[in-house]
């Protein structure tokens, strides 16, 4: 028998389908399935958050706001605690039983973070643009709103389920399913415009209760709208959008209640 | 955000530079191939039927470690959850083997066959303490170089 060599010009051990094609079938098939089990779940969470008793959410606060409290920076202020305690007075009763309590954040951020069990992150940027007491009143009281209508246990939720699916589906050392938690952390997750025009509601109702008028309520969206620093509102616009329709609901209501508009209350001394 | 965008450009970057490595890569093979077709690499350990004295007899061996790009990881990491061939994956063994057995006939130049060829594959690059880097494959190939009395 002769050895007879022999060049093969059809290849065999290669598929012939292509990467590219492959590679967004796939990638479109695993985002399908992530929003599906994000939404299916998120729901599911939106079900079950109306019903967690507030001690269970007070336990849960001890947990988040530990990073808060181990920061030498955040400080109290006696005055900004008064307000806020004047305004929780309005509150019914069932959402007294958190312990309330705000934290100053030196941060240029025009923010303010509402943490499971009652913790309130007010950041310096915002502080530096309160005008009156009751412009304060009404930021507190739109925080107030979020609890009352447990927003921050539904956001939580939804990360944690969509960090759940990442970590099941491409493990935990995985670079995708790190840049996901990262980024949802980091950006300490959004609320709905639908929340934020409801935690509206609520604070101007308190505004109302608390001050007999509802003066100072557009104070704050007026100015941040004239403002001409883009990238600090930029920040403000990513976790509380439209502001300029939220701001015109709000008037809107303010009108159809007869809500008064009085003098406003300066504020009595520094916020920080 | 910024992740997201080192994640996206590492992948189209690694789709262009590993595509182009690729076909470099086969267009070489191929060439060489055809320029090594006098070398007979065989998998029986004798030559059939020859009568011929053999002169030197010696370990030939050639090795080749092809690394994968971040795109061919990446589609790998997708399939690893659905299942289903890694067309990626098979282009870069197919490389590594070919490669290696160019440079085993490569460095068994006066040689009139290769009795008793065998392959071996393994994966190197990869760390104990975690499975996520799956780094290169290398193919190692070795087999009996003959030269014939004349």
């Amino acid at each position: 028998m002769k050895y007879t060599p022999k060049i093969l010009n059809d290849y065999f051990n290669i598929s012939k389908r292509s990467p590219i094609a492959d590679f967004f079938i796939l990638v479109s098939i695993s985002l399908g399935i992530l929003l599906a089990v994000y939404f299916l779940l998120g729901f599911a969470v939106d079900l079950i958050v109306p019903h967690i008793p507030i001690q269970v959410e007070k336990t849960l606060g001890k947990i988040f706001t530990l990073q808060y409290n181990s920061n030498k920076k955040a400080s109290e202020n006696k005055y900004i605690s008064m307000v806020l305690s004047g305004m929780v007075k309005q509150l019914p009763s069932s959402h007294q039983k958190r312990d309330y309590r705000i934290r100053i954040v030196p941060d240029q951020e025009i923010n303010a973070l509402a943490l499971p069990g009652g913790n309130i992150i007010l950041f310096t940027g915002l502080l530096d643009r309160v005008r009156s007491e009751n412009e304060l009143a009404f930021v507190i009281g739109h925080e107030l709103g979020h609890f009352s209508n447990r927003d921050h246990l539904k956001r939580m939720g939804r990360s944690l389920v969509i960090i759940m699916v990442s970590f099941t589906l491409l493990g935990q050392d995985n670079s995708i399913s790190k840049f996901l938690v990262n980024t949802l952390i980091g950006a300490q997750m959004k609320y709905s415009q639908k929340q934020e025009l409801e935690a509206d509601l609520i604070a101007v109702e308190l505004l109302n209760k608390q001050y007999g008028h509802v003066a100072g309520a557009l104070d704050f969206f007026n100015r941040i709208k004239s403002e001409g620093n883009f990238s600090r509102i930029l920040s403000y616009f990513s976790t509380h959008p439209h502001t300029k329709d939220r701001a015109e609901v709000l008037k809107e209501v303010i009108e159809k209640r007869d809500y008064l508009t009085k003098k406003r209350r300066p504020l009595k001394r520094k916020l920080y | 955000m910024p992740q997201l965008i080192i994640i996206i450009t590492l992948i189209i970057l690694g789709y262009i530079t590993g595509s182009i490595a690729e076909k470099k890569h086969f267009t070489s093979i191929r060439k060489r191939e055809a320029a090594n077709i006098a070398t007979p690499a065989v998998s029986i350990s004798k030559a059939l039927e020859d009568e011929r004295n053999v002169e030197e007899a010696y370990l030939a061996h050639g090795c080749a470690v092809i690394s994968m790009d971040y795109f061919k990881r990446f589609l790998a990491g997708l399939r690893n959850i659905f299942g289903g061939e890694i067309g990626a994956y098979e282009s870069l063994v197919d490389r590594a083997r070919r490669e290696a057995t160019l440079r085993m006939k490569e460095s068994a130049k006066n040689a009139d066959i290769i009795l008793n060829i065998r392959i071996e594959t393994s994966t190197i690059g990869r760390s104990n303490d975690n499975n996520r880097s799956m780094g290169s494959i290398e193919a190692f190939v070795y087999g009996t170089a003959i030269t014939y009395k004349k």
